[in-house]
């Protein structure tokens, strides 16, 4: 029997109240740890080496998260990879995984940003040279693949589901550029790295390949015709004893002749 | 302002608490002054010495002696601040005796209420009530008269009083619950007791007692001890309200004094007794036929008759109703109306619920009731186990003729009438999931996310059943995940 999650009077929202205060306080804990850090030497110290590995990894953390993203979508949409039940826990992954990515997607631009790497503009539009261009338009398409993902459930309700396939499916396209950008802008890649990118391309690109050729070879969903008796011209020819009428007699000497 | 309809008011013996409600619907701040007189700010210890004289009891429904209560405010204020609360929220369906005062007769109330705040140097009163009701508009408009009044010159006491509306719930006028939903958490008894009088609106020490407990307190300090102490039995002296709801034709409010026969007060209100009266609420108890014509009303004569009086509420049943479908009903209401905190209330109350309503239609036990009933018994954090046990145990008690004729025919032949009075259920929402059948590919997410309201068909495509309120989160994550984007909730018509 199912049993009742929540109790009759309380609520089942999240009591939005607690969820703005637990948000701010762990803020102003954050902000204010760090604040605190500045005040000692050794702090600043440590604080200077998280912005140094920020600085230097936050990029990749994001490209590598974000490539996970696109490779559980992919998997989740089809349901020849997975079962109903892994593709439901695929597509928890791939909200976790986006989450990851954008959070480092903007701790990587606004520290390029803040230290003096790229002009301001340069978050919106390529303005610092073709390399860093290439995240630039990446982040662009990545900021409309993310709205949308968040308003899925608003597109079944409106009516115009393609309109979000189409949105979110800007994504197979800012994320080769997001590869790009990693693989030109800033220090020199190694070859490993170069190579992994380019594995994850192939399958992703095989897998859409797959999938636009399904869709476009998939026969057109027709009724089936069910085969039906066949009319035909044939005089009427009764077998005898078919329609006389019953009689017990007659019935009980068939049933002795069949033994 | 003037209600439109208000609750009737009858008496017996002096007019006290309801002087002047015969010829006027509410009593504005003049009609009160006029008839109380002005307001003689009393000194902490004079009160006191008041209130032990006469042996004020708290009128909600527990009896706890007024004066110690003062006293432990004071002491925990120590010379701080500390707060007088209203109690307004009686949350009894059958209780009106709170509404009544607070809509007739709001400027006793804040009176009482003051004189306590004044002696206690209390930083506010406040005031609890049902949200959205007469009373609310009432005593606000109570408020607004003094300020008014106030600023025309006259000389009211210019402490801060507040207003607050609840929701009303049956638990909501519990203390412990009444203080948090004050203090803007949600209306639920607190897991760990806490007196109001250490620690209640804020923080604060305060003074937490019923509506009436403020009006009686005023109308003793406008009298003095011994005038008050002239009606009534020695030992409970004054007056006290009765609410007379269920079978009688004339429900009312009555103001007796204490020591009346419960028989002159049921048939001033026209009740006849029927197979029994429930004194003292939907957490009291049921006197058969015979104690009650003998019934005193007090707490002590209550008590020999084996009720308690509570808060004052009477509902005699009357002859042409079903009297074990009418508590059935009430226990149902009851188990609702478990704050679902505590596993054994949540749980243990529909089960006795459900035991009750299998005795009426004579396959239960009373064996069964009463097993049910130990498992909820003193397990919870506030009174409301114990009340609905109480109440079922004198349930089997009182009626235990009809109980033999319950299991032996399936029923006493009377039906169910509806005589204690209930608030209507309220609907809680529906939801059905739509489905775009033209974008439906079969996928099936939605019946791993929803395995009791979706299933698949032999080609995989879903059916689905109405999905209740408290899903609803899960219903629209499984809108959501959709891979075909052809889910939809819509609320259930």
């Amino acid at each position: 029997m199912l049993h009742r999650r929540q109790p009759r009077h309380a609520p089942s929202k999240l009591d939005s109240r607690s969820v703005r205060l637990g948000a701010s306080a762990s803020l102003a804990a954050i902000l204010l740890s760090v604040f605190a850090l500045t005040l000692t030497d050794r702090g600043m110290a440590m604080l200077g080496r998280v912005v140094g590995f920020l600085e230097f990894y936050g990029g990749v953390l994001a490209l590598v998260s974000l490539t996970a993203t696109v490779a559980l979508g992919l998997l989740t949409t089809e349901r020849v990879f997975l079962s109903p039940p892994n593709r439901v826990r695929a597509q928890f992954a791939h909200r976790a995984t986006a989450f990851a990515g954008m959070a480092f997607l903007l701790t990587h631009i606004s520290l390029m940003i803040s230290l003096n790497h790229v002009p301001l503009a340069a978050a919106v539009v390529p303005v610092a040279g073709l390399y860093v261009g290439f995240g630039t338009i990446a982040f662009d398409m990545m900021v409309v693949v993310a709205v949308t993902g968040m308003l899925r459930g608003r597109f079944a309700v409106t009516g115009r589901p393609w309109l979000w396939r189409f949105m979110h499916a800007s994504a197979y396209l800012s994320w080769p550029i997001a590869i790009l950008h990693g693989l030109t802008a800033g220090r020199f890649a190694a070859s490993w790295v170069s190579w992994s990118y380019m594995a994850c391309l192939a399958a992703v690109g095989s897998a859409l390949l797959i999938r636009v050729l399904a869709t476009l070879l998939r026969p057109a969903l027709t009724p089936e015709w069910v085969d039906a008796p066949e009319v035909s011209d044939m005089p009427v020819a009764v077998p005898e004893g078919i329609n006389a009428p019953v009689s017990l007699a007659e019935a009980r000497r068939k049933y002795r002749e069949a033994g | 302002m003037i209600p439109h309809s208000v609750p009737r008011v009858l008496r017996m013996g002096p007019a006290r608490l309801t002087a002047g409600l015969d010829h006027t619907r509410r009593l504005d701040l003049p009609a009160h002054r006029t008839l109380h007189g002005d307001q003689v700010p009393r000194s902490l210890d004079d009160i006191i010495a008041l209130v032990e004289e006469v042996d004020m009891r708290g009128r909600g429904g527990a009896a706890f002696p007024f004066a110690r209560k003062l006293r432990a405010v004071a002491d925990a204020a120590r010379g701080g601040e500390c707060v007088v609360l209203v109690n307004g929220a009686e949350g009894e369906p059958a209780s009106s005796k709170d509404a009544m005062l607070l809509v007739r007769n709001p400027h006793l109330v804040l009176d009482g209420a003051v004189l306590a705040a004044e002696a206690l140097n209390a930083r506010e009163v406040v005031l609890a009530t049902v949200e959205g009701e007469v009373a609310k508009s009432s005593i606000e408009a109570a408020v607004a008269e003094r300020r008014a009044a106030n600023v025309a010159g006259a000389a009211e006491s210019r402490i801060n009083i507040r207003v607050v509306g609840l929701q009303e719930k049956f638990i909501s006028g519990e203390g412990g619950a009444l203080v948090r939903a004050v203090n803007g958490l949600e209306a639920v008894p607190p897991g760990r007791k806490r007196r109001a009088s250490t620690s209640g609106v804020d923080g604060l020490p305060t003074l937490l007692s019923n509506t009436e407990t403020f009006t009686q307190l005023a109308v003793l300090a406008e009298l003095g001890a011994e005038e008050y102490a002239k009606v009534g039995t020695s030992r409970e002296p004054g007056t006290t309200l009765l609410s007379v709801s269920g079978g009688a034709a004339n429900p009312a409010v009555v103001e007796v004094p204490t020591g009346t026969p419960l028989i002159n007060v049921l048939e001033m209100c026209e009740a006849e007794i029927g197979d029994g009266v429930l004194i003292g609420g939907y957490h009291g108890a049921w006197l058969d036929a015979e104690t009650a014509i003998s019934a005193i009303i007090s707490r002590e004569g209550m008590k020999r008759a084996g009720g308690s009086l509570g808060a004052g509420i009477i509902v005699p049943l009357g002859e042409s109703t079903c009297s074990l479908g009418e508590a059935a009903r009430v226990a149902a209401y009851l188990a609702a109306q478990s704050s679902g905190q505590c596993g054994p209330c949540r749980l243990g109350l529909p089960d006795v619920a459900r035991a009750l309503t299998a005795l009426v239609d004579g396959s239960g036990s009373t064996d069964s009731i009463r097993r049910s009933v130990r498992a909820v018994e003193r397990r919870g954090a506030c009174f409301h186990p114990d009340g609905t046990a109480k109440f079922v145990l004198s349930t089997l008690d009182a009626f235990e003729s009809d109980i033999a004729l319950h299991q032996e025919h399936g029923s006493c032949g009377r039906p169910v009438r509806g005589i204690l009075p209930l608030p209507e259920r309220e609907d809680e929402p529906e939801y059905r999931l739509e489905v775009d059948w033209t974008r439906c590919q079969g996928h099936g997410l939605c019946a791993h996310l929803l395995p009791e309201f979706v299933s698949l068909d032999d080609y995989g495509f879903p059916s689905f059943k109405t999905v209740p309120g408290w899903m609803v989160k899960e219903a629209s994550r499984a809108v959501d995940m959709c891979p075909a984007l052809a889910l939809r909730l819509a609320q259930a018509t």
